[in-house]
C-alpha cells in the first residue's frame, strides 16, 4: 500500500507495530483513535469529540494526561495513491448519537480529523500510552449524512496548489533548480 | 453505564435446560499467498450472546414485562443482573424480545416459561 508509506511512514512508532503486523498470530489488538474537532459556532475554539473503534472506552495517556475516547463504529478507507494529488480517505462514521451530526450542520469551517492507530493487548482495558502512527491531521472537504451515520472525504493540508515562496527557491538557495537556466 | 437493575421479585437464576453461551466474534483471519492465515484480534474485548430460560408464576411474570417494556425501554436499555455462571453482577443488553409460553397453571394462574436472548457487555 504505497499511500500508507506516503501518509506514514515518517509517523510511525516501530516498537511493537512491525512485530505484531507481520506476526501469523498475535495478542495485540490495533485501534484507531478518532478526534473529530469542530469550530465552534460565532468563535475560534473547536470542540474535539473523541472515538474508537471498539466495544469499550480507551483511555490513553502519553503523559499529559488522560483522554477519553468513546466506542463507536467507524471505518477508514484509503484511496488511491496518485502522483498528481493529494491523498484522500473516507471516514464512515456511525456516531450513536446525533451530536456529531448537528455540530456538522451548524458549522461554517472544515471539520478537522486527526487519526492514530495504537495496540492493545487483547482483554485488557489498562491505559494505552503511546501512538504506533499519527496523529494524521487530516481535513474534511465534503460529508454527507444517512441517519446517524456521516460519510466523511478527507484530505491532507492542500499543498500543491501552494506558490514556490521566491525568498527560498531562488539561485543561491536552491541552485539545482536553476541550473542550466539563463539568468 | 446500566441504570437497570433486574426486578427483586423476580427469579435471578435461569434454568439449567436451555442456558447457552458463545462469545462474539473478534478474529479477524487474513489469508496470503502461501501457508497459514494470519490471525488477529479486532477488539479489545466482544460482548457474550447468553440463552436464559425460566419459569415465572403470573405475577413474576407481569413484573418482569414492566421491566422490559418500561425501565428497559422496550429492551433498548442496559440492566443489570446477577450472572450465574460468576454470581458477580453483569451489564446485559437484549438481543431479541424475550418469548412468553404457558405451560402450567397454578395458584396465582398461569406459569410461564420465557426465554431470553442476551448479551453480557464488556467491561
Amino acid at each position: 500500500m504505497p499511500l500508507v508509506n506516503g501518509i506514514f511512514r515518517e509517523n510511525l512508532s516501530g516498537g511493537d507495530f512491525f512485530p505484531a503486523a507481520y506476526a501469523q498470530e498475535t495478542t495485540k489488538v490495533f485501534l484507531h483513535l478518532l478526534d473529530v474537532s469542530i469550530l465552534n459556532p460565532g468563535d475560534t475554539t473547536y470542540t474535539t469529540y473523541r472515538y474508537v473503534d471498539d466495544y469499550t472506552p480507551v483511555t490513553f495517556n502519553d503523559g499529559s494526561g488522560d483522554i477519553i475516547y468513546q466506542p463507536a463504529t467507524f471505518k477508514l478507507t484509503l484511496g488511491n495513491d496518485d502522483a498528481d494529488s493529494t491523498p484522500q480517505v473516507t471516514l464512515n462514521f456511525d456516531s450513536g448519537d446525533r451530536t456529531v451530526i448537528r455540530r456538522l450542520r451548524e458549522t461554517d469551517a472544515r471539520p478537522k480529523v486527526a487519526v492514530s492507530v495504537v495496540i492493545s493487548p487483547y482483554n485488557t482495558t489498562g491505559t494505552i500510552t503511546r501512538r504506533e502512527i499519527g496523529p494524521i491531521s487530516l481535513e474534511a472537504n465534503e460529508f454527507g449524512f444517512k441517519s446517524t451515520q456521516v460519510t466523511v472525504n478527507l484530505v491532507v493540508e492542500p499543498i500543491l496548489g501552494e506558490p514556490c515562496p521566491s525568498s527560498v527557491m531562488n539561485p543561491r538557495d536552491a541552485p539545482a533548480l536553476w541550473s542550466g537556466v539563463p539568468i | 453505564m446500566a441504570t437497570q437493575n433486574w426486578p427483586a421479585d423476580v427469579p435471578e437464576s435461569p434454568l439449567l435446560d436451555g442456558y447457552t453461551r458463545q462469545r462474539q466474534n473478534s478474529k479477524l483471519r487474513t489469508s496470503v499467498d502461501a501457508g497459514l492465515d494470519k490471525v488477529r484480534n479486532r477488539y479489545r474485548a466482544t460482548p457474550i450472546n447468553i440463552t436464559e430460560r425460566y419459569h415465572f408464576t403470573n405475577t413474576e411474570k407481569q413484573d418482569f414485562v414492566t421491566f422490559h417494556d418500561d425501565s428497559c425501554d422496550g429492551g433498548a436499555e442496559r440492566f443489570i443482573k446477577k450472572n450465574p455462571e460468576t454470581g458477580i453482577d453483569s451489564e446485559y443488553r437484549f438481543t431479541a424480545e424475550p418469548q412468553y409460553e404457558v405451560v402450567g397453571y397454578g395458584s396465582d394462574g398461569a406459569i410461564w416459561n420465557v426465554s431470553l436472548a442476551i448479551e453480557i457487555m464488556p467491561t
